[in-house]
């Protein structure tokens, strides 16, 4: 029943009618599928657009449990084919459906990267179903009031609450869903099916990785994403799945990623594809009416990757990440990147780490900038400096930090506060929680620093630990009990500020 | 061509009659109620009947996401020869029996609602109300059980939607709304509440285990069935609003 084991069983189906319409070669087209990826078979199928029906038969013959579909328009109807997966006991969403209409000779690596998102798609749980009823508007005689009129279902996020950090210690989807979808149940983020819009937003932002959607997955956009920056001189557009499919861009050579909604698309995105080599990356939008009403954050993130790239030298950096349609035809080639890191590592979209992989990437291929910081509201990342003289290393910003960019290290003589810049969202959490902000002792910038990011880990501030002078053991940084004893000043017996400082809470 | 397209809809999933749907519900319902109880000789000779009514009901449910997995198990338990029936049996017993309350999974909806766990607390009086209000009472098919136990719970499902379809038979569509709503309420306040809890706890101290894959399909199904409610019943309202 669970299936767990065995790998997914693949098939992608060719209309034959690709041949007429649009007159792509199938025998051509199959071949270069089985360079770019040996494991999936491939079928063509008569009549395949017309006639959703023909995949009953396919999947019975192949014993296939994913299908990709090369079709020669966007079906009009794209639940018939989901009906027949279904009715075959397959995953509703365990189906790829792809117009080649403008795709020419893209058409093979478009399929490969449809195939490859739909073998990193983890399979939809219960709880990421949702039936919808097809036309019910159309409902009207009195016979249909007894009829259940054809469904099909759609995707829903749904969050692992093992994997949750909770609404304490991160909680940033609670306030960024953008229908309030997503509410704290016993601490943890929880999705209300009714709500939720399926916009993806939560599940790009989410450091833990804890919500999935199906279709949507960080890990889909990653075996995706890897294919096409596999083709030569590539060009990705990002584009909102409501703006529909824009063949002429496919035509002119853009790579099409198709995603719930922009605002899923973080800055680590765009700069995982540019280092992987992308030419050029596009983001399409659906209007101003976008639902995820990102459209502002959106600017800003392209914003920024351009300043970056200025920063590290490009002479056109618009021209290397645009927005919005029409999109240029032609992108003037850029010379490529140091060859020393041509063979990269994998694709990876989980904020930070996509963000402070890329930069660093980037950093590597274009040599040392002359200027390393780059201070802008759209950075994915953050810089936190604390003041030694009022820091007491108390341990509280730590706690509340959802990534482990700040660490407090307790074990060894000292008590050590230290930051990782390639792990800090620039969520803010740490600022409210830190008790000396009366000193102003927690800063943090959203800011990017090229060397900081390269030098990784820095101690914030070192304090002597304070010594149970009974058993030896740590009981406090020395800053924080004098911190303490200044506060208390007089008024406390000096008795008690002996024993709160030099006794551990077993000797007291 | 759009003549095959459209045949090709209605041979898909259109089209089925509520009536006959509601009493294929209640079949689901009725199977995941007999998985859940004790895995005897008397479960084995209900379960050919409703897996057959489940079976003739293949066209309408086939399209359902939760079907194959209701399938399956039924196909997994038919298979099993008496080995295999007694170590499922012994499962059922570790599981959801011994120990009492204190067992790793008890099936009673007390023991994951009540605070104070199983001992005949407010969430069962809750649950005999909801009986009585529909009318039904535990028979002696019950065998004494408690009325908060899954299985009855389910049966009760079942029962609902027994008498929904005989009112879309009867063309008694405020009837069949009623107990549409009655279902919906009575999913909302007790076996979604516990179940999700319920699924977790058998997942978490038996992984592998037949009744796993019986938890886990039964809330696929109690989800699903909470969206298609909802559905039918919003169904019912469109076209009310809009007529004469």
């Amino acid at each position: 029943v669970t299936g767990q084991a065995a790998p997914p069983r693949l098939a992608i189906a060719l209309c034959a009618d690709l041949e007429s319409t649009h007159g792509l070669d199938l025998a051509t087209l199959a071949a270069e599928l089985a360079e770019l990826d040996a494991g999936a078979g491939v079928e063509v199928v008569t009549d395949l657009c017309h006639d959703p029906a023909r995949l009953a038969e396919l999947i019975s013959r192949t014993a296939v449990d994913r299908l990709v579909l090369g079709l020669c328009t966007q079906p009009r109807a794209p639940h018939d084919f989901q009906a027949q997966v279904r009715k075959r006991g397959l995953d509703p969403f365990a189906l790829e459906l792809l117009s080649l209409a403008g795709a020419g000779p893209a058409a093979a690596r478009l399929l490969a990267a449809a195939a490859a998102r739909l073998r990193a798609f983890p399979g939809s749980r219960p709880e990421q179903l949702k039936l919808r009823l097809l036309s019910l508007e159309d409902r009207r005689s009195r016979r249909s009031l007894f009829t259940l009129p054809p469904s099909t279902y759609e995707p829903v996020a749904s969050v692992a609450g093992a994997v949750c950090l909770g609404e304490e210690r991160c909680g940033l989807c609670l306030s960024a869903c953008p229908v309030g979808a997503l509410t704290a149940v016993g601490g943890k983020a929880a999705v209300d099916r009714d709500v939720c819009v399926s916009c993806g937003i939560c599940v790009g932002l989410c450091p833990a990785g804890a919500i999935g959607l199906p279709g949507a997955s960080l890990a889909q956009y990653e075996a995706e994403l890897a294919v096409l920056l596999s083709a030569e001189s590539p060009r990705i557009l990002f584009s909102c799945r409501r703006a529909g499919e824009d063949d002429a861009a496919t035509a002119n050579g853009w790579l099409p990623v198709a995603v719930p909604c922009l605002g899923m698309v973080a800055a680590g995105w765009i700069l995982q594809a540019l280092a992987g080599g992308a030419v050029a990356v596009a983001l399409r939008s659906c209007g101003e009416a976008c639902r995820g009403g990102r459209a502002a954050e959106v600017a800003q993130r392209i914003a920024y990757c351009r300043s970056l790239l200025a920063l590290l030298g490009e002479p056109s950096p618009d021209e290397r990440v645009v927005l919005g349609a029409p999109l240029p035809e032609d992108v003037p080639v850029f010379p490529a990147p140091g060859g020393a890191d041509a063979a990269g590592p994998a694709v990876t979209l989980r904020e930070p780490a996509a963000s402070a992989q890329a930069l660093l990437r980037l950093h590597r291929q274009h040599g040392s900038p002359a200027a390393q910081v780059l201070a802008h509201e759209g950075s994915p990342l953050g810089l936190v400096q604390v003041r030694e003289e009022t820091c007491t290393a108390c341990g509280a910003c730590p706690t509340v930090c959802p990534t482990g960019a700040l660490v407090l290290d307790e074990g060894g003589e000292e008590t050590v506060l230290s930051f990782d810049p390639r792990l800090c969202i620039a969520c803010g959490r740490c600022v409210p929680v830190c008790p000396e902000q009366d000193h102003d002792t927690l800063v943090l910038r959203r800011a990017t620093d090229l060397a900081a990011l390269a030098e990784g880990r820095v101690v914030l501030k070192r304090a002597a630990s304070a010594r149970c002078r009974r058993c030896g053991r740590p009981i406090a940084p020395r800053a924080m009990l004098d911190r303490i004893a200044g506060l208390l000043g007089e008024e406390e017996s000096p008795e008690l500020l002996d024993l709160v400082s030099g006794l551990c809470t077993d000797c007291r | 061509m759009a003549r095959s397209t459209r045949r090709t809809k209605a041979v898909a999933d259109g089209g089925a009659r509520l009536g006959d749907l509601a009493e294929l519900r209640g079949a689901g319902y009725g199977i995941l109620s007999l998985l859940l109880s004790y895995p005897d000789d008397e479960q084995a000779l209900r379960r050919a009947a409703l897996a057959a009514e489940l079976e003739r009901g293949t066209g309408v449910l086939g399209g359902f996401a939760f079907f194959p997995r209701v399938r399956s198990l039924l196909e997994r338990l038919s298979a099993l020869d008496e080995e295999g029936a007694a170590q499922l049996e012994a499962e059922y017993l570790d599981l959801f029996v011994l120990g009492g309350a204190q067992a790793p999974c008890p099936l009673y909806e007390s023991a994951y609602v009540d605070r104070r766990g199983r001992d005949r607390g407010l969430a069962m009086v809750a649950v005999e109300r909801a009986y009585a209000q529909a009318g039904i009472a535990l028979g002696p098919a019950a065998g004494g059980e408690l009325p908060d136990h899954a299985s009855l719970e389910l049966e009760f499902l079942s029962q609902l939607c027994a008498r929904e379809a005989e009112a879309w038979r009867a063309r008694a569509a405020e009837e069949a709304v009623a107990r549409l709503e009655s279902e919906r309420r009575f999913l909302d306040r007790h076996l979604l509440r516990w179940f999700p809890s319920l699924v977790r706890r058998v997942a978490a101290s038996a992984e592998g285990s037949f009744y796993v894959d019986v938890a886990e399909a039964a809330h696929a199904f109690l989800i699903h069935e909470r969206d298609l409610i909802g559905l039918l019943l919003e169904a019912q309202r469109a076209p009310a609003a809009t007529a004469e």
